[in-house]
């Protein structure tokens, strides 16, 4: 009888709750239903039949930049993600890209670096600290690309499949002492009038009485975003029918689920370069593949394999409408590499590969970096990863970067 | 049997893991330098009984029961 009474407790708890999140307050969270899917399942993703390179572009003239970055990617898991999806005559698509480079990723003050200094250095163009975003290691302020570039009229973007407020797409738009600091962090995002943001994460966007809230204080940003022009979307319907030039969308707390019936990561950044092509000045849109990180932290391979292609899907769609443009620059890295991974065998087909993981945190190899559009070329080579953001910099003509901010 | 849940930042790989008997003061992982890390060593003494990465938080949460 107690056992009884144990599971329908259980039960009308479970169903209050998801009524709650789902239907609670309709105007600021939306609950997708849990797909548990099996992550070694990739039939999601069709490998490229031709695995000849993109062409080289033949314009000079960069108005747009697309930047995709594979959060914990290293060669090996782009190569794992290749012989699993394509075998090993295949190719992904970002390996079709037909300049190819390394970048160093250490911090100022660690040979692994995290993310956060990762962001800073990939989006600031200078080394700081791990767990500073957007600071130098004296906490000077530094302006990031994307701030840049809509100081020289673009439209920017970020897409992400983790929290917007993570690491990786907070070092675009904020500047704080510790990553750590979401609330803050999503303040500085929403102030930053970044145009299109699409991610997870509403969690740092609601006021502290709301269920699921991070936040200690009352604000609520998402009426904030909604005040300063933006329109809210949580579902694919309302995804695909937004028309507004700035856009703020966030599917889940916390994390994508990154399994359907959510937005892909590709529709993700098909979206956000619809809204941002809107204009003659061009663009500056990052599109990040979080998960791969946590994978590797995981030490599973079919998770990373999954990630990773879920990422190349993304990167493919970057590629289409650079190909149609003509005047959009499309980069691909790493901001570190996470696990520590080698193939240290397998069989040439894909079927069966063996992986040996050497940590379950982050590794100080130099990661890959892939580019395609016009003046991709000077992207290849061995270089700092704070070279990266000076290079598009001059590539959109800004005269002064890095630079300090008052 | 009392369990205390360890929260780690996950940048670098820890130097214990699930069934190690770990002292209070033991190293937890490399230094990683970070500007928001406070843990390097451990601050119970006792078994690790699980350890999962959290993505959202980038963490490593360790739960450590009491040997007592």
């Amino acid at each position: 009888m107690k056992k009884i009474v144990k599971t329908l407790t259980v039960i009308i708890l479970t169903v209050l709750i998801s009524a709650t999140l789902c239907f609670g307050d309709a105007n600021t969270t939306f609950s997708y239903p849990t797909a548990k899917l099996d992550v070694s399942d990739i039939s999601f993703y069709q490998p490229s039949s031709d695995i000849t390179p993109y062409p080289v572009a033949r314009s000079k003239k960069v108005k747009n930049i697309i930047f995709c970055i594979g959060d914990g990617m290293g060669l090996s898991q782009v190569e794992a993600s290749r012989l699993k999806a394509a075998g090993s005559a295949g190719v992904l698509y970002m390996e079709r890209m037909p300049f190819v480079g390394l970048n160093r990723t250490h911090s100022a003050n660690a040979l692994v670096t995290d993310s956060a200094a990762a962001v800073t250095a990939l989006a600031c163009g200078i080394k700081t600290n791990n767990g500073i975003l957007g600071m130098a290691p004296d906490k000077t302020k530094y302006q990031t690309i994307l701030e840049a570039a809509k100081n020289k009229g673009k439209r920017t973007g970020l897409v992400a499949t983790c929290g917007i407020t993570h690491a990786t797409p907070a070092g675009f738009a904020s500047h704080v002492k510790s990553r750590n600091n979401r609330a803050k962090i999503a303040e500085q995002m929403l102030a930053n009038k970044v145009n299109v943001m699409l991610a997870g994460g509403w969690e740092y966007f609601l006021p502290k009485s709301h269920l699921g809230s991070k936040r200690k204080d009352e604000r609520n940003l998402i009426e904030e975003a909604k005040s300063a022009g933006y329109e809210y979307i949580q579902t694919p319907q309302e995804l695909s029918s937004a028309k507004s030039l700035y856009l703020l969308g966030l599917f889940q707390p916390g994390a994508l689920t990154t399994n359907p019936p959510e937005p892909t990561l590709a529709e993700l950044a098909e979206k956000a370069i619809e809204v941002l092509n809107c204009k003659k000045k061009g663009f500056f849109l990052m599109v990040e593949g979080s998960q791969i990180d946590w994978a590797c932290h995981d030490n599973n391979i079919d998770n990373a394999v999954k990630q990773t292609l879920l990422f190349d899907q993304a990167v493919k769609v970057a590629i289409d409408f650079a190909l149609k443009d003509k005047h959009t620059l499309v980069v691909v890295t790493a901001d570190h590499e996470t696990g520590g991974l080698t193939i240290p065998g397998g069989d040439l087909a894909g079927k069966k590969i063996d992986t040996k993981w050497s940590t379950g945190g982050h590794s100080a190899m130099d990661v890959p970096i892939y580019a395609f559009g016009p003046r991709a070329e000077i992207f290849s080579g061995v270089y700092d990863n704070t070279d990266i953001p000076k290079k598009f910099a001059k590539l959109f003509g800004i005269k002064k970067f890095p630079k300090q901010l008052k | 049997m009392a369990e205390t849940v360890i929260r780690k930042d996950a940048t670098a790989d820890l130097k214990i893991k699930i069934g190690d008997r770990i002292r209070n003061g033991q190293i937890v992982s490399a230094k990683t330098n970070s500007a928001c890390e406070q843990l390097t060593t451990l601050p119970i003494s006792g078994t690790v009984k699980s350890i999962r990465f959290n993505g959202n938080s980038h963490e490593f949460i360790i739960v450590v029961s009491d040997t007592k």
